[in-house]
């Protein structure tokens, strides 16, 4: 066994490199002298290949490539050109192999050439083929559209109505039934080019209506379609809103200030939103995770009418502030779904290493930060080409699903804290001129971990803090630098009281207990101060709910509420030191008498 | 070495390539004595002779070429060489 799987992972790896015919036909032919090994673990499939040119290249690829995708595959291929007798007739040699599957791979110029030729006459001659066969047997068909034909590319040409007519046509027959998938292979042609694709000699001697050395191109897109059916790659896309979904945070820039602009780089949030509704229409279930606040998330699907997918587009959405491994977790639980064939989307790299490491098997795809890029490199992941998940497979899938999710829900929160500790985070502290741009720009914008939302200017701010101190903080990771992400502002009260005045962070990083390690900061600093007591405010807003518990949380005890105002002290007396940040370094702890006057 | 020998030479590795590792390739064998040299392994060749040896077949020569010493005559024709 341990032999066999050698040899599989060379060949497969031989498989994946092969670019000629030669390439191909030789690891296929090496993988059949191995005896075609594979684990008992794999699904097996009875594949019959039918069709109108000559198939045997792909036959004899098709063990190879199957393999490579983790399927075994007994296979029969049909007689030249056989595929209506051998899909009409319920005696024949195609149905009694019993195939699970059915690959019809139809070229344009047979179809054109040959006895049927009207658009009219092949569609219903196809169809008629396929539901009788439907009728016979189980099988799932694969049926490839006729591919573009050379005259195409004058102008003048007739060629391409005519194949539009013909790929219509067998749309509208075939794609409502069960059990079939219909291959668009024109975009398999245009990635080759056309130069590349079409070689006459070869269809004239051996009825190979592509050069030889693209069949192992079209055997992937063949090869592909059919692992959807059977094991779909991708079946859930778990989404990230904020930065992935739309431009901006909602939290901060609220439902109207986010940037789904068509017009500008909005564009490409919405190109995200097409693609992933073309998902769904492939049965591709979509979720939301995504640290926000629920309201301000909906508002946006309520009231921007830019939005292409709607709310109810996603069969779950867990919007909190709680890790997204949790959130994923959930969602698996709800859906029934397993990990395998689960996709996540998030811009943010911290939160991408995060479900990663919980969940090994889901499919994480390095998101570009640039979001005109994402389409295109999701499209070239191959994660989604031509994988139409059906219900049936759909199906099949939630039935092994459950007990993976389960698990993974009950895990405990030990894992979380051993993620926060892996991801080296060291916060630099430093005075509100270090940064004064984006300093005020935080103070100006941020709207959810904000405590007072005081929108001071910087004389404003100067004069808030005399006596007192202020303080911005910077966080590096393993991912790199965050940058500046919070600004505290501490006023001295009284000899006895510190106050902070401001405090805000960016909620980028909220629920990496940042706020621990500030606090930790603060502390240090006002007692060096000599206050004895530091006081908090909690200022409600439409957008600031995410820290209404926060100071209770942190220690703090309610002493006065003013409406829905809630002041808050922290005795420093004590003997209680407050707990430093045990996932966080705090890099510059300059004397906090020296910083006083920043 | 002959020119044809020369040709025959570098045509060799692509027969093994395609049709047996062990082949011994000569002028007087044609499709007829080798088991694997059927229509299939054929296009192989074909497109194999036409990257490797950078030079193109007609339909006619394509479907036509069944044994090594027509090959050896038709690739000198279309120089190639030592």
């Amino acid at each position: 066994m341990t032999d066999d799987r050698g040899t599989l992972a060379a060949l497969t790896a031989r498989y994946a490199a092969a670019q000629t015919l030669q390439q191909l036909t030789a690891c296929a032919r090496d993988y059949e002298t191995a005896g075609a090994p594979h684990p008992p673990s794999w699904p097996n499939i009875r594949l019959a290949l039918t069709g109108n040119y000559s198939t045997q290249f792909l036959a004899r690829g098709f063990p190879v490539a199957l393999a490579a995708r983790h399927l075994a595959a007994e296979l029969y291929e049909s007689p030249y050109n056989q595929w209506r007798a051998e899909l009409l007739e319920p005696g024949s040699a195609l149905h009694a192999f019993a195939p699970t599957h059915v690959c019809l791979a139809l070229t344009s110029i047979e179809l054109a050439y040959g006895s049927l030729r009207t658009p009219d006459a092949i569609a219903g001659s196809v169809a008629a083929a396929v539901q009788a066969a439907l009728k016979t047997g189980e099988a799932h068909y694969l049926i490839t559209l006729p591919e573009p034909l050379a005259d195409e590319l004058s102008d003048n040409s007739g060629a391409y109505a005519w194949r539009q007519a013909v790929c219509d046509g067998l749309r509208a027959a075939l794609a409502p039934l069960p059990r079939v998938t219909l291959i668009d292979t024109a975009p398999l042609m245009r990635q080759i080019g056309v130069a590349a694709w079409f070689d006459d000699r070869f269809y004239d001697t051996a009825k190979l209506p592509f050069h030889p050395d693209c069949t192992p191109a079209m055997l992937g897109l063949l090869a592909d379609a059919l692992t959807g059916i059977v094991a779909p790659r991708c079946k859930l896309v778990v989404v990230d809103l904020d930065d992935t979904l739309w431009g901006g945070r909602v939290g901060d820039d609220g439902y109207d200030g986010i940037d789904l602009d068509p017009a500008g780089k909005g564009r490409h949030f919405l190109r995200l939103q097409t693609f992933l509704q073309g998902l769904r229409g492939k049965g591709i279930v979509l979720a939301i995770a995504s640290k926000n606040d629920p309201a301000a998330a909906q508002e946006v699907f309520a009231k921007r009418p830019e939005m292409i997918l709607r709310a109810e587009d996603f069969a779950a959405a867990e919007i909190h502030w709680e890790p997204k491994s949790s959130s994923l977790a959930r969602i698996l639980d709800r859906l029934k779904l397993s990990t395998a064939g689960v996709v996540f989307l998030d811009d943010n790299p911290v939160e991408r290493a995060e479900v990663r490491r919980r969940f090994p098997d889901i499919v994480v795809p390095e998101l570009p930060d640039d979001p005109a890029q994402r389409v295109p490199m999701l499209l070239g992941t191959g994660l989604f080409d031509h994988r139409i998940a059906t219900a049936e497979s759909l199906e099949r899938n939630r039935m092994y699903a459950e007990n993976d999710a389960r698990d993974a829900a009950q895990r405990d929160a030990g894992d979380y804290r051993e993620f926060l500790r892996g991801l080296k985070m060291t916060m630099h502290g430093a005075p509100l001129d270090a940064a004064r741009e984006r300093v005020s720009e935080l103070i100006q914008k941020t709207n959810q971990f904000n405590l007072t939302t005081r929108r001071y200017s910087w004389s404003e701010l100067a004069a808030a803090t005399q006596g007192g101190f202020g303080r911005c903080y910077r966080l590096t990771d393993r991912f790199g630098d965050n940058g500046i992400i919070s600004v505290v502002a501490v006023a001295r009260e009284s000899d006895a009281d510190a106050r902070i005045d401001l405090w805000l962070m960016s909620c980028r990083v909220f629920g990496r207990r940042v706020e621990d390690a500030i606090l930790a900061d603060v502390v240090a600093r006002v007692r060096a101060l000599g206050a004895r007591r530091l006081i908090g405010e909690y200022i409600p807003t439409a957008k600031n709910a995410l820290v209404r518990e926060l100071y209770p949380r942190l220690g703090f005890k309610e002493i006065a509420r003013n409406g829905a105002s809630v002041r808050y002290a922290l005795p420093l007396d004590d003997a209680r030191e407050t707990a430093d940040a045990e996932f966080i370094v705090l890099a510059d702890r300059t004397a906090p008498t020296a910083a006083a006057s920043g | 070495m002959s020119g044809r020998e020369a040709v025959l030479r570098k045509l060799e590795p692509i027969f093994r390539g395609v049709i047996d590792p062990d082949l011994v390739l000569s002028e007087d064998l044609d499709a007829s004595q080798v088991p694997l040299w059927d229509s299939l392994n054929h296009i192989i060749l074909v497109v194999e002779i036409e990257m490797k040896l950078g030079v193109a077949l007609t339909t006619d020569e394509l479907a036509g070429l069944r044994n090594v010493s027509e090959l050896v005559t038709l690739l000198q024709e279309k120089g190639v060489q030592a």
